[in-house]
């Protein structure tokens, strides 16, 4: 009996030595790691980024200026101090020349009311850089006419998108055309939506400021906006996929300079 | 029970009208966030006049125009020998393809006429060459002799539509005009416009004169002066060119400055080796005392809206730049790199503050943000102090001084501008050595 009780003690010892290493199952409170649902937009990738152009050099940011190594100048040997006071004497006036008289301005040259701009572009951009000289001369612009290829693009399936080269390769160009008012009261805190229509030759048909509101009222603005729509016209005809029309005919581009400061 | 039937009927369908006008495909979106720094390209053909002289002087006003808008570095002037069209023709009808085929980007026009009375008409009209539409477009009357100022007003005008920002051209610089060698220096107060024309001295060579300040205001100038081997603070009206000196402490007054709304002075009274910042009204000669301990605290300057001062104290053990409300409470370091920090100014525009620094013997003058954040070094040199905004805080201008002389025991010093990102350092042209600029507001 003595014996069955220590045999018995002993299973329970065993029992909760394995209790306390092992643990009750239920008590066991089990961490799942549940993935966190992502949103993963599909889209068709090129395996490089194939822009044909350079990439844009990196913006000049205004750094210290790079400290020359300063040349090593003899020292004067000791300021001497300011000698004697001058003049005893208050400072005198020389004859002061009279200012230049106030001009008075009239304002009615008229200046032509200010609207925030929808601008049409007509033209194409012209070809740069004409290489023989008869084409400084006469060329007719060819690129008025939709091309077949813009026509094919017409009949683009909905769901096709711009691939991230494409993507990257128009934002480039963008870059290119722009230049920054930098340096402007926190331009680097603005941002500039320019809405654009592109024609299927894919040269623009028409861009305008979307917040016009502040287009009038904030100049700072005002010169960033313009500086974007100036952008936009000079990059004209843009740097897309002819048969992906429908994927760029209306685009929103936004500028805002907050890389380069 | 009807009514949440009915509620959610309603609901329901607003939501399938919402969802079904809502674009079956949405814009293209993309994010541009980088671009180039280029002066922008600006054809500025000669103004058209009908006399022999309003062509010269069309031609003339052309120049002063053209050459702020250079100086500025945000922009570049065409080449005139690349113009298609004259000023005549583009100022009756601008051909915008002809300007956008030599890559202008803007256009200004203009012309001059004489009125009945021997006054001279001047209209200009600035065009965008892509928009192909006129941005501004202003007429100035005023007398023959005063042509130069209305090229910095139109320069101004052209700089403030395509920027934003307020221009800085039609104003003056005020400045010590210095001569003589190192240790008998003449020093003259002198003024000029900011492009270095119309240059005259405002007083003789008799006394020691620094520090130059322009009111915000007014044309007055607050400087220090030595009088008896003191320095004081004088008050300069340059219409009249009477002057007066600021009150009779007991100490030594240096580093003054004029507050936003020109009625007071700000400056640093020194007494028993120690020095503090004092206020007096302009207007009733009351003073006021701003800070109050037993370190140095001078060239306090203030924020364009006045409730701020910034100055220069070493109350840490160093040379550092504070920041305090107007009436001296809750000061605060903002300066905490290397080396020692001077002469702080704020800018007109209120988002910067230029300050002189050393550091291992070179001199910078840098910006920093009020709250102290974004410290940029901008220039740096032997020697190079005294940095002033432009009326529009987007250019400083400052003195470089630079051993001269065959064994390098004298000193030479020049004026400089720079452009607050650090780029287009411009000398300006003075008669003599040139010190401690000071910038004026734009001209009345």
């Amino acid at each position: 009996m003595r014996r069955s009780s220590i045999y018995t003690s002993a299973a329970f010892h065993a029992l909760l030595l394995m209790l306390a290493i092992m643990g009750l199952p239920f008590l066991a409170h089990h961490e799942f790691d549940i993935p966190q649902p992502i949103t993963v937009d599909l889209i068709e990738i090129s395996k490089v980024t194939q822009t044909n152009r350079v990439a844009p050099p990196a913006p000049p940011k205004p750094e210290p200026p790079k400290p020359e190594p300063p040349k090593p100048q003899p020292a004067p040997p000791n300021p001497v101090p300011q000698p004697a006071p001058p003049v005893p004497q208050p400072p005198k006036p020389e004859p002061v020349k009279p200012t230049p008289p106030v001009q008075q301005i009239d304002e009615n040259a008229p200046p032509k009311k200010e609207k925030p701009k929808v601008v049409k572009k007509v033209e194409p951009k012209k070809p740069t850089a004409p290489k023989d000289f008869s084409s400084v001369l006469k060329n007719l612009d060819v690129s008025k006419q939709p091309t077949p290829v813009a026509q094919a693009a017409q009949q683009a399936p909905i769901g096709e998108k711009m691939t991230m080269s494409e993507e990257d390769a128009l934002r480039s160009q963008l870059e290119q055309c722009w230049d920054v008012p930098i340096g402007a009261k926190d331009v680097e805190n603005m941002s500039v939506d320019i809405f654009m229509v592109i024609n299927p030759d894919r040269t623009l048909r028409e861009a305008h400021i979307v917040d016009t509101s502040r287009y009038n009222s904030d100049t700072v603005f005002q010169a960033l906006a313009d500086s974007a729509l100036r952008a936009v016209q000079r990059c004209s005809p843009f740097d897309v996929p002819p048969d992906k029309y429908n994927t760029w005919n209306t685009t929103t581009v936004t500028f805002n300079p907050k890389d380069m400061m | 029970m009807k009514i949440q039937n009915f509620l959610l009927a309603f609901f329901a369908a607003v939501f399938f009208l919402f969802a079904g006008s809502a674009p079956a495909r949405a814009d293209l979106k993309i994010n541009v966030n980088v671009g180039q720094v280029n002066p922008m390209p600006i054809a500025i053909p000669d103004f058209t006049g009908s006399a022999g002289d309003d062509a010269n002087l069309g031609h003339d006003l052309v120049d002063v125009i053209s050459a702020d808008l250079t100086r500025s570095g945000l922009f570049r002037t065409l080449d005139p020998k690349s113009f298609i069209q004259n000023g005549q023709q583009a100022q009756a009808n601008p051909n915008f393809s002809e300007w956008a085929a030599i890559n202008a980007q803007a256009l200004v026009t203009g012309s001059i006429s004489k009125t009945g009375n021997g006054r001279t008409r001047v209209e200009f009209r600035l065009w965008d060459v892509s928009a192909q539409e006129q941005l501004t477009g202003k007429a100035f009357m005023t007398t023959p002799t005063n042509w130069r100022r209305i090229g910095h007003i139109i320069a101004d005008e052209i700089y403030k539509r395509i920027t934003g920002e307020q221009g800085y051209f039609d104003s003056r610089i005020v400045y010590i005009s210095e001569t003589g060698p190192y240790d008998h220096r003449i020093k003259r107060l002198a003024i000029m416009d900011q492009d270095g024309e119309n240059h005259h001295f405002l007083t003789d060579g008799d006394t020691l004169v620094l520090t130059p300040r322009f009111s915000p205001t007014s044309q007055q100038i607050t400087y220090m002066a030595y009088y008896h081997n003191k320095p004081r603070v004088y008050l300069y009206d340059i219409d009249s060119g009477r002057q007066e000196k600021l009150g009779d402490f007991p100490g030594m007054t240096f580093a003054p400055r004029f507050s936003p709304d020109g009625n007071k002075v700000v400056m640093s009274l020194s007494k028993n080796g120690n020095s503090d910042i004092y206020t007096m009204d302009l207007r009733n000669h009351g003073v006021s005392q701003l800070t109050h301990d037993n370190s140095i605290n001078t060239s306090p300057s203030y924020s364009p809206d006045g409730k701020f001062i910034t100055f220069e104290s070493d109350r840490s053990g160093t040379p550092e730049i504070y920041v305090m409300n107007s009436d001296g409470s809750g000061a605060h370091r903002i300066t905490f790199g290397d080396g020692h920090y001077s002469s702080p100014v704020w800018s007109p525009r209120g988002d910067l503050i230029a300050f002189t620094r050393l550091y291992q013997n070179q001199f910078y003058i840098g910006v920093i943000h009020p709250d102290g954040h974004g410290e940029r070094l901008i220039t740096q040199g032997y020697d190079v102090e005294g940095p002033t905004w432009a009326p529009n805080g987007r250019v400083l201008a400052y003195f470089k001084e630079l051993p001269s002389g065959w064994n390098k025991t004298e000193r030479s010093a020049q004026l400089y501008t720079i452009d607050l990102t650090g780029f287009n350092e411009m000398k300006v042209n003075t008669p003599l050595d040139a010190s401690d600029p000071a910038w004026s507001p734009l001209n009345p």
